[in-house]
This record gives structure tokens, C-alpha cells and sequence, in this order.
């Protein structure tokens, strides 16, 4: 079999027209004008892979490269070859150009990969973060968690105007609804007030067991009993290590695109910051519910009701309408703090879950 | 230079790859990826350069990857345990995490060095593979000297500004900052960068602004001593590559680009702000309108900024090469790029990515469409240099840090 070519000798760049001839002895000869310039048994010889169409580079022990785009031609060296047992090409080298090159694989891998990586995200990562969070020390889940407050007291917070006896008033009430654990792995509980005009109404439930109200959210109860309701749901999200269930969602998640894409330098890095970004939206809903379902399981044994659940989500979100409302008709005022305030509604009242908190008398 | 009086034959690149057939190897690759636990990766990134590499011809010769997936795969495996612990120790102590990142940016001028000579010596052309000097001292001098210095002059402006300041904090920040800065550890450069968040709640000393000026009017010229270190320490078997731009060429560039960007933020500024108070009867309406249109306006701007900076860039560094008595030339324009951009990025996410072999493919074409080489010569000169086997570590450090190395 006959190759037509390039070759290069290594010491230079000098390019010759050539030829490469394979005998059924197991040797490449190479044929410079006629004449036989060098020869090496197939085995000590590297061949390139096939990559599409590019050309092959043929590595001769001498250091001298052979360079064809004749495909077809090296192909079928290297399969008489292996054929006759001279050369053993890996497994990468024999399959991955038929699987790359075939059209009925290339459909299959693209339904596959689309499949796959939709139930992955949607329902392995999840599961996945959860076990984890969950079997992570304490102390590992409380030391994440560490300083978030401080970087909120940094950012739109500010010391809460509350007075000391109210403050004791309601804490004292949060130490009589926080669960009593005899079991060694669970997050120290507390509570502190803030005060932030930036996003108004609100609580948060922080990594480190903290759980955060607002001057305005306490403003906006009209009883004790509905903030209490609210404790109880700020509990879930911690008991169920929801922020750090997030945390291990996202950074598992940029790995696998990552990973997955490859190197993606033709557009910006803020593609691949989007799918953790869509996800993380749609991640809180689910962990909305289940921190609602920690609640409403605990509602009797605390003299709690769903309705007073409901009544005080029902003006949380009238609240916030309000906000956005305001926002809208004065287009000039502050951008930035829209922003914010979207951003930490992590509470999206929506109807059904006020449903579930009405239906529990 | 005497270019102009001899006869140059332009040697255009070439780039011969399909999308289609690049199609196949991409979801082949990221399919054996998954299946595999991202072993394959490493075959995936090999079949991939060698994919580009090899479609790109000049002169009728095509180029070559030689590195080898199981070099990649060690590489990439060691820098993947190195980020883990980074990326935990910094979650777990985030305080101590400015103290890991001051240490990552130390090593930083020695892995784009490893980086950057691992690249060249897997890139072959006729026989005859490229190489980077791995001149560490050079590259400290270049990356972390001026670095350094501004880091210092920084700290300094604000050793001498606070004193006379003390009356302008409030308690509070004055106990946050002893507080930080306690905990922080003695580290003089993490201690100037916890000075440096905090100071938009301080009153800003004038020393920090005339610094900040004078970081903002060194910066081009460090760009170009970085540009200048990348290729002139890069060679073509023993042929070395000459830089010809001069510091000036640097800072026309961007000071134009800065007059440029000011312009038209200008404009668009005042374009916004009288297109939405045209309709006061209907506020619903423009206050839609006024919230799409600084952000889709803010969109293009940004990447026809960076398409700008990318392509002006380029070009300045193409068209100052030469090796051999040979010259670059590249002619990308800026309307073309930010084309791409737009479009690729548009493609990607309609597609959910699976247009991604598409914008790699036609972004590779235009850049080699764009690029010729001028010689006099054929290029059969160049002098084969020394073989000698090197690990991919610093190239996956680079990688899975995220370094950014220039051209």
C-alpha cells in the first residue's frame, strides 16, 4: 500500500514530497525521488489517531514525521496491520472515529447526553447534595456558614430598633418552639434582629443556625403567634440544611458543566454561570415546601394555626408588590436595591402554599 | 525595518474544519466524559486540540498537538486535588481564604511559565516544535514586581491616611476593622486588601486616588512588558519570536478605547434618559422600557467593548511579530468580532449549548481567515531544537484556577 505525503526529517523544517509504502512484512518504507530513503518495522512506529479529516503525523524512531491527509489509505495500514498482528491499537485508536464519525451514534449519544444530564440536574445533584449536607458534621455545616452574617451586618443591615424587652420577649418564645434534640448532629439554633430598609419584611434562615428577622417583618405581625409560624418555617430550612444542600448543588454543578463543555473561550464565562443561576431559583421552591412541611407538622403541639401562617404571608406579599409597585412608577430610584431586595425574596408566597397553611385549623 | 523594500509573499492560515464533523467528536467526547466520571476528559481535551490543531494549515502544512491524554489526565489530576483543598479551605475559613488566595497569586508568574512551555512544546509544525524559556526570573520580575509594588503603595497611602482620619470613622468600623484585621493574621498583603473593602465605608485619602491614577496609567505599559515577556521568550524551534511594538503602541490603544467607552456611555446615557421621559401619559409603559433598555443597551456594550479591547489587541500584538525576518499580519475587525460574539453567545443559549462546536468552529475559521504570514523566504529555515519530556501540571494548575494568559 502506498501513502503520498510530506515528510520532515526533525532536524529542520524542510519539507519533501514523499512516499510512504506498507509490505505485507510489517514495513514502512519511505520513498524520497525514487529512492528508499529510510524503512522501520510498523511497531516502532507511531501513527497519529484519527481525528476527522486532519492529516495523520507518522513518527518515525529516526525522528523523522511523515505528514498525509490520505485518510482512507493510512486506515486501512493500520487495520491489515493490527490484522496481522504487528501492531495492537488501543482502544481510544480503534473505536472513537467510528463512534465520532457515525450518524446513528451521534443521534443516540445527543438523546442520551440531553436525557441524562436533565434527570442528573434535576433529580441526582439534588438527592445527591442533600445526603451529603445532611451527613456533614455539624460543626463542618455551622464553620460554612460562618461570616455570612457578618457580611450582611456589612452590607444592607443595620442593628435592629427594636427595644431589649421586645428583643427578649420573642427570643424567649423562639427558645420555647425550637425543637429539643437529645441527637448529637444537629445545627445550635438562635435568633437576632436587624434592621435594613433595603429589603424591608423578611427573615432568613443562615447557614450557622442563625435565623434573622427584620424591624419590619415583627412590624408586620399583627401577633406573636404568626411570627412564631414563621420561626418554626425558618427552623426547617435550617434542620434540613438547606443552605448548604444549595451550596454543594452549585459548585457540583459548575464542575459538571464544566466538565462537560469543555473550554468554552468563544463566548463569555457568563454562560456557563447561567444554568446554577436558573436552577437556584427553581431549587428554593422545593426547599420553600419542605421547610413549610417542618413547620405545619409542628403548628398543634406550639397552639399554632395554619391561619396564622397564611395571614401573615398573605400581607408579606402584599408588602412586597407594594415595593416593586413603588419601584416601577419611579423609574430614577435606586436600581441596585430592586436588585437586592429580588434577590433575597427567597419567600415567593405563592397561592398553593397559603393553601396548605389554610386548610390546618 | 526594512519590510517595505523586499518582496513578501503573504502565507495565509488556513482553517479546514467543519462543524458537523466537529459535532460528532464534541458529544462523543462529553458522552465517554459522563460515562466515564471524567476520566475521558483528558482523551476529550487531546481530540479537541489536535481537531483545531490540526485543521489549521499554513503554507500547505498543517499543525500538530503531540501531548498525550495520559499526561493531561496526571496534570489535570493533581491540580484537581490542589483545587479541592483551595476551594474547601476557603469555604470552611473564609477569613483565612485572603491568606490561600495571596498564596495562589505567589505561584501564579510560575505556572503560566510551566503552562505556556508545556503549550509550545506540544505544538509541532513541519517537524519542528515551538518552545517557551522557562525563564521564572523574568516572569516574576514582569507578573508580580509591579503587582507588588502597587499592593505596597496602597498600604502605604493608607498607613499615612489614617491617623489624621481617625475622627471620620465611626465606632463601629473602627472595632470591625481591629476585629478583621485580628483575626486576619500578620500577613502584610492580606491585611492592605481587608484595608481595601473596607474602604468604601472610610473616607477616601487622596493618596489612594493618585495611586489608583497612577495604577490606571502604568497598566498599558505593563501590558505591554507582559506581552513583551510572552514573546520574546517564545520560539519556533531555535528561531525566537521578536516583539516590534513599542510601549506607545500600548497606550494609544488604550487610551483610545477609554475616550471610545466614555463617548458612548455618554451617549447612551443621555440617549436613555431622554427616550424615557418622551411619554409621560403612560408610566406603565416607559417604565418597562426605561428597565429593558439600559440593561439589553448595557448587554451590547459590554460585548462590543470587549470585542473592541480583543480585536485592537490582537491585532497590536499579530502585527508586531516577527521571527526570521518574517512578519505577521492579522486584519480582524472589530464590527466582525462583536458579530460573532453576539451571535455565538445568542446560539449557545437558544441551543442550551449544543451550538457550541458550531460558534468554536466559525470562530476559529475567522481568526485564521484574518491571519497571514509575510515572508521571502519558503519556510523551510527553521532549525529543530532539543527534545525533552514535560509534565502538564502547570497547564491544569493554570486551567483549573482559571489564569488568564494573554495573546
Amino acid at each position: 500500500m502506498k501513502v503520498q505525503g510530506y515528510l520532515y526529517k526533525g532536524d529542520n523544517s524542510q519539507r519533501h514530497s514523499a512516499e510512504l509504502v506498507y509490505s505485507s512484512t510489517g514495513n514502512l518504507s519511505c520513498v524520497l525521488e525514487g529512492h528508499l530513503a529510510f524503512a522501520a518495522p510498523i511497531s516502532e512506529v507511531t501513527i497519529s489517531d484519527r481525528i476527522g479529516n486532519t492529516p495523520r503525523f507518522i513518527h518515525f524512531p529516526n525522528q523523522a514525521k511523515f505528514e498525509s491527509d490520505d485518510n482512507q489509505c493510512i486506515d486501512d495500514i493500520v487495520k491489515t496491520s493490527s490484522m496481522h498482528g504487528f501492531i495492537k491499537p488501543s482502544l481510544i485508536n480503534r473505536w472513537a472515529h467510528s463512534l465520532e464519525s457515525s450518524y446513528k451514534v451521534i443521534a443516540f449519544t445527543l438523546v442520551t447526553v440531553i436525557l441524562s444530564s436533565w434527570a442528573f440536574v434535576q433529580y441526582g445533584l439534588p438527592q445527591f447534595s442533600k445526603e451529603l449536607a445532611m451527613l456533614l458534621p455539624a460543626e463542618v455545616a455551622t464553620k460554612i456558614g460562618h461570616g455570612s452574617l457578618d457580611l450582611l451586618d456589612d452590607s444592607i443591615m443595620k442593628d435592629s430598633e427594636l427595644s431589649e424587652e421586645r428583643q427578649q420577649a420573642l427570643r424567649h418564645q423562639f427558645e420555647q418552639i425550637k425543637p429539643k434534640y437529645k441527637n448529637e448532629n444537629h445545627i445550635a439554633l438562635d435568633i437576632v434582629f436587624r434592621q435594613s430598609e433595603a429589603i424591608g419584611a423578611n427573615a432568613f434562615a443562615l447557614p450557622s443556625g442563625t435565623i434573622l428577622f427584620t424591624d419590619e417583618m415583627i412590624a408586620l405581625a399583627e401577633n406573636d403567634k404568626e411570627l412564631q409560624t414563621i420561626m418554626l418555617h425558618e427552623i426547617g430550612h435550617i434542620e434540613n440544611r438547606h443552605s448548604l444542600q444549595q451550596l454543594i448543588q452549585q459548585s457540583s454543578l459548575a464542575l459538571f458543566v464544566i466538565l462537560v463543555t469543555g473550554d468554552v473561550s468563544t463566548t463569555s464565562s457568563l454562560i456557563l454561570a447561567l444554568p446554577s443561576l436558573l436552577l437556584n431559583a427553581q431549587f428554593s421552591q422545593g426547599m420553600e415546601i419542605e421547610a413549610d412541611q417542618f413547620a405545619l407538622e409542628r403548628l398543634k403541639e406550639n397552639n399554632l394555626t395554619g391561619q396564622h401562617f397564611a395571614a401573615i404571608m398573605k400581607r408579606l406579599e402584599a408588602s412586597h408588590s407594594e415595593k416593586v409597585k413603588h419601584k416601577e412608577a419611579k423609574p430614577e430610584s435606586n436600581q441596585t436595591l430592586g436588585k437586592i431586595s429580588n434577590y433575597f425574596s427567597s419567600h415567593p408566597a405563592t397561592e398553593e402554599r397559603i393553601k396548605r397553611f389554610e386548610a390546618v385549623h | 525595518m526594512d519590510f517595505e523594500a523586499k518582496e513578501y509573499t503573504p502565507k495565509p492560515f488556513e482553517f479546514s474544519g467543519k462543524s458537523g464533523e466537529f459535532f460528532g467528536i464534541w458529544i462523543v467526547n462529553i458522552a465517554l466524559t459522563i460515562l466515564t466520571l471524567g476520566i475521558y476528559s483528558a482523551w476529550a481535551k487531546v481530540r479537541t486540540n489536535q481537531y483545531f490543531y490540526g485543521n489549521t494549515a499554513l503554507d500547505g502544512s498543517a499543525f500538530q498537538y503531540l501531548a498525550t491524554p495520559m499526561q493531561i489526565l496526571k496534570g489535570r489530576m493533581i491540580a484537581s486535588v490542589f483545587f479541592g483543598i483551595y476551594y474547601f479551605l476557603t469555604t470552611i475559613f473564609p477569613l483565612w481564604g485572603l491568606g490561600f488566595t495571596a498564596l495562589l497569586v505567589l505561584v501564579i508568574p510560575a505556572i503560566i511559565v510551566l503552562s505556556l512551555s508545556f503549550r509550545m512544546r506540544n505544538t509541532a509544525y513541519r517537524n519542528v516544535n515551538f518552545r517557551f524559556d522557562r525563564n521564572f526570573k523574568q516572569a516574576y520580575l514582569v507578573y508580580a514586581g509591579p503587582a507588588l509594588v502597587f499592593v505596597i503603595l496602597l498600604a502605604l497611602s493608607f498607613a499615612m491616611a489614617i491617623p489624621e482620619d481617625t475622627e471620620n470613622f465611626s465606632g463601629i468600623e473602627i472595632t470591625q476593622q481591629s476585629e478583621s484585621s485580628e483575626s486576619l493574621g500578620n500577613s502584610e498583603s492580606s491585611e492592605s486588601t481587608e484595608i481595601s473593602l473596607n474602604s468604601e465605608e472610610l473616607e477616601p485619602p487622596i493618596a489612594f486616588f493618585a495611586i489608583l491614577i497612577l495604577m490606571f496609567t502604568a497598566l498599558p505599559f505593563w501590558e505591554y512588558l507582559k506581552t513583551h515577556f510572552l514573546v520574546t521568550n517564545t520560539r519556533f524551534g531555535t528561531s525566537p519570536f521578536n516583539f516590534e511594538a513599542k510601549a506607545s503602541n500600548f497606550y494609544k490603544l488604550y487610551l483610545l478605547a477609554f475616550l471610545i467607552f466614555a463617548c458612548v456611555l455618554f451617549i447612551f446615557g443621555f440617549a436613555v434618559k431622554e427616550f424615557t421621559s418622551f411619554n409621560p401619559d403612560s408610566p406603565e409603559l416607559t417604565a418597562g422600557l426605561s428597565s429593558l433598555i439600559p440593561v439589553i443597551g448595557g448587554i451590547f456594550f459590554y460585548f462590543w467593548a470587549f470585542a473592541y479591547i480583543q480585536t485592537k489587541r490582537a491585532n497590536l500584538i499579530y502585527n508586531h511579530l516577527s521571527i526570521d525576518n518574517m512578519q505577521m499580519d492579522s486584519q480582524l475587525t472589530v464590527t466582525y468580532m462583536f458579530f460573532l460574539y453576539i451571535t455565538n453567545t445568542l446560539a449557545i443559549l437558544v441551543s442550551l449549548g449544543l451550538l457550541i462546536p458550531w460558534s468554536m468552529i466559525r470562530t476559529a475559521r475567522y481568526r485564521a481567515s484574518t491571519l497571514t504570514l509575510l515572508s521571502d523566504t519558503n519556510l523551510e529555515l527553521f532549525v529543530a531544537d532539543q527534545q525533552q519530556e514535560l509534565s502538564a501540571l502547570g497547564e491544569e494548575l493554570g486551567e483549573v484556577f482559571d489564569i488568564e494568559i494573554g495573546i
